[in-house]
């Protein structure tokens, strides 16, 4: 499914207002964030257990949740500030975390694959958000919680450092 | 093509290979936590069932943590004599003192009679196996478990909450920002709970988890020569050093004589990164042997060893042994307390400038909030507006200047981007980095940028 695909399906479970199922926005936004995590933290099973207790928090808590403008935004954060912290880290294999992507993997530019993997999670996390996703920097600082100097700061950072990692291409 | 470009098309095609890749979550919505009662029921019934099966098969066999590659002995601290500050007279448990959140103290004769270990949580209950149903059952949670809010303080213990009484008390004690620990007993009064609660280590002995300050090093500056000489002076070692993306370093140690390899992970710490992993390791132990403090513990075949050093949480991951993970682990300690290896560009460094504290930092990335005020000098500490600020390593020329302005007779006015943290607005005191709290006591921390 594509992005304006799943977009549309958020959309049309945002304007249903506070009186929308947590199960309507569970499937409504489940694939798509996903998606985001995976891309962001390039571990499918980090990013779904992530994303298991950021829709289980939201969940427990839907009365107040349910009245953001952006639900899905709260449970992105969550997920991303729960893959980060510190417990979580001591739990994950060690093992997952060496694979970097190479030729074999059959993605079309592995030299730019294995220099996204490189980036720290909160400069990629900014990148998807920006030129994969088509988020403007408003909607990345709202989505992300910080604010909108920092997105511009942290893609500007994260395409210099790519750009370093490619030997110097702008 | 274009840098962006390239950028885009790649995650266009890893996020067509994430819908063709099986998704490790169920396209359902996630039960809540008393949704899940029914079939944790059902789960601890068929648990007990087989448990009952190998303890009857086993029936000799003396209970031991539930890990798989059980960490070698540690050293223990000393015998606790015994005490009686309640009815019951407490003597030391007799049990492995290291382990994290076991007590070293119990009615006399008490044992461990039972533990289950579902990280992140954990369950140990401690009885007198001769007879009597009093007991005392020790539960680590996630800190933001609920609790009753009708539970009323414990005296001469901050934080702590009690309910109950001597038939059935529970205590709340809060461990770490991740962790608490509750204390469900029977037959026990609170002064009798309060001692064993105070005897385990993540409680008692929380100081020794701790770090004490250790100029910082960064691993990024380190280069492959001075890597493979701090880690693997031994030929038959290689190491391999890769990035994880998220802020971590990771060396790969390959031996020629072991078929498994280990990894060792390097990574920013803070002061209760040995605290937390309390909930977050199976069957956690303090390894006393260490300069630094060091825990060991592991599920399953995978055997870890934690430590803070030189501003850095070190992990050692490893599938073989775990009298081998320790030993390495050792070995690394002393090897990184040996090196002359500094760096500061992640971390916090302090110095004086005309007799005044100051620090500075270089982070990778900054928040673009705004702190201003007047600046001064507070016990020999710069201040702005009475928080103590790490500038920015492209900005402390700036300090000195403001520095130079007070000593003159100044009040300089200033406005400081970046982003902090207050004990007033929810900040705990672990938070403030050890090394201002070394030199300069304070409530507010920020953290400035460039």
């Amino acid at each position: 499914m594509d992005n304006a695909y799943l977009d549309s399906q958020a959309d049309r479970v945002e304007v249903t207002g506070n009186g929308r199922s947590f199960d309507a926005f569970y499937r409504a936004h489940h694939e798509r964030l996903f998606r985001i995590l995976v891309l962001s933290l390039r571990n499918p099973s980090l990013a779904g257990e992530a994303l298991d207790e950021a829709m289980t928090r939201a969940l427990e808590r839907w009365d107040r949740i349910a009245s953001y403008d952006r639900p899905d935004y709260w449970v992105l954060r969550v997920a991303l500030n729960w893959s980060t912290s510190w417990w979580r880290k001591t739990r994950r294999e060690a093992y997952e975390l060496l694979v970097e992507p190479s030729a074999e993997d059959g993605l079309p530019d592995p030299e730019v694959a294995a220099a996204l993997a490189r980036l720290p999670v909160k400069f990629r996390v900014v990148v998807v958000a920006r030129l994969y996703l088509d988020w403007s920097t408003a909607v990345t600082a709202d989505a992300l919680g910080i604010p909108a100097g920092t997105v511009k700061s942290r893609l500007s950072r994260a395409l210099r450092r790519l750009a370093n990692d490619l030997g110097g291409e702008q | 093509m274009r840098l962006e470009d390239r950028i885009r098309s790649t995650l266009e095609a890893e996020a067509e290979r994430v819908e063709h890749a099986p998704q490790p979550v169920p396209a359902a919505p996630p039960l809540l936590r008393w949704q899940q009662g029914p079939l944790l029921a059902l789960g601890v019934f068929f648990a007990v069932v087989a448990v009952g099966s190998v303890l009857f098969l086993l029936r000799s066999t003396p209970v031991s943590p539930p890990v798989a590659a059980t960490p070698p002995p540690v050293e223990t601290v000393p015998p606790t004599t015994a005490v009686s500050p309640g009815a019951e007279t407490l003597a030391a448990a007799g049990l492995d003192s290291a382990v994290l959140y076991y007590p070293t103290i119990l009615p006399a004769g008490w044992a461990l009679c039972e533990e289950v270990i579902n990280p992140p949580v954990a369950r140990v209950s401690f009885c007198d196996p001769g007879a009597g149903e009093n007991r005392i059952t020790l539960d680590v949670l996630d800190a933001s478990s609920p609790s009753s809010s009708d539970d009323e303080p414990v005296p001469g213990a901050i934080g702590w909450t009690m309910s109950g009484d001597r038939d059935e008390l529970t205590v709340h004690v809060p461990v770490a920002v991740s962790w608490r620990l509750r204390a469900h007993s029977s037959g026990l009064d609170l002064d009798n709970v309060v001692a064993i609660l105070k005897s385990v280590p993540a409680i008692g002995n929380r100081g020794s988890l701790i770090p004490t300050y250790e100029t910082p090093m960064v691993v990024e500056n380190f280069s492959e020569t001075q890597l493979r000489e701090l880690f693997a002076p031994e030929e038959s070692v290689q190491v391999t050093r890769q990035q994880d993306g998220s802020f971590q370093s990771v060396f790969v140690i390959a031996r020629s004589d072991q078929p498994d390899r280990m990894s060792l992970h390097a990574g920013r710490a803070t002061n209760t990164d040995l605290i937390d992993l309390l909930g977050g390791l199976p069957g956690s132990q303090l390894v006393t042997a260490a300069e630094r403090p060091m825990v060991i513990g592991g599920s399953g075949e995978t055997v870890q060893a934690f430590w803070i050093q030189r501003g850095l949480l070190w992990s050692l991951t490893t599938r073989v042994d775990a009298e081998l993970a320790q030993s390495t682990a050792l070995a690394l300690e002393q090897a990184i307390a040996a090196t002359d290896l500094t760096g500061t560009a992640n971390g916090i460094e302090a110095f004086q400038i005309d007799g005044v504290w100051v620090f500075q930092h270089n982070p990778e990335g900054w928040d673009d909030a705004l702190h201003s005020g007047t600046a001064d000098v507070v016990n020999g500490c710069l201040v702005v507006d009475g928080t103590i600020v790490i500038w920015h390593i492209d900005r402390i020329d700036e300090a000195a200047d403001v520095i130079a302005a007070i000593n003159a007779g100044g009040a300089p006015q200033l406005l400081i981007g970046g982003g902090g943290i207050s004990l007033n607005e929810g900040a705990t005191p672990d938070q403030i980095p050890a090394i201002i709290a070394d030199q300069c006591p304070t409530s507010a921390v920020w953290f400035g940028a460039p």
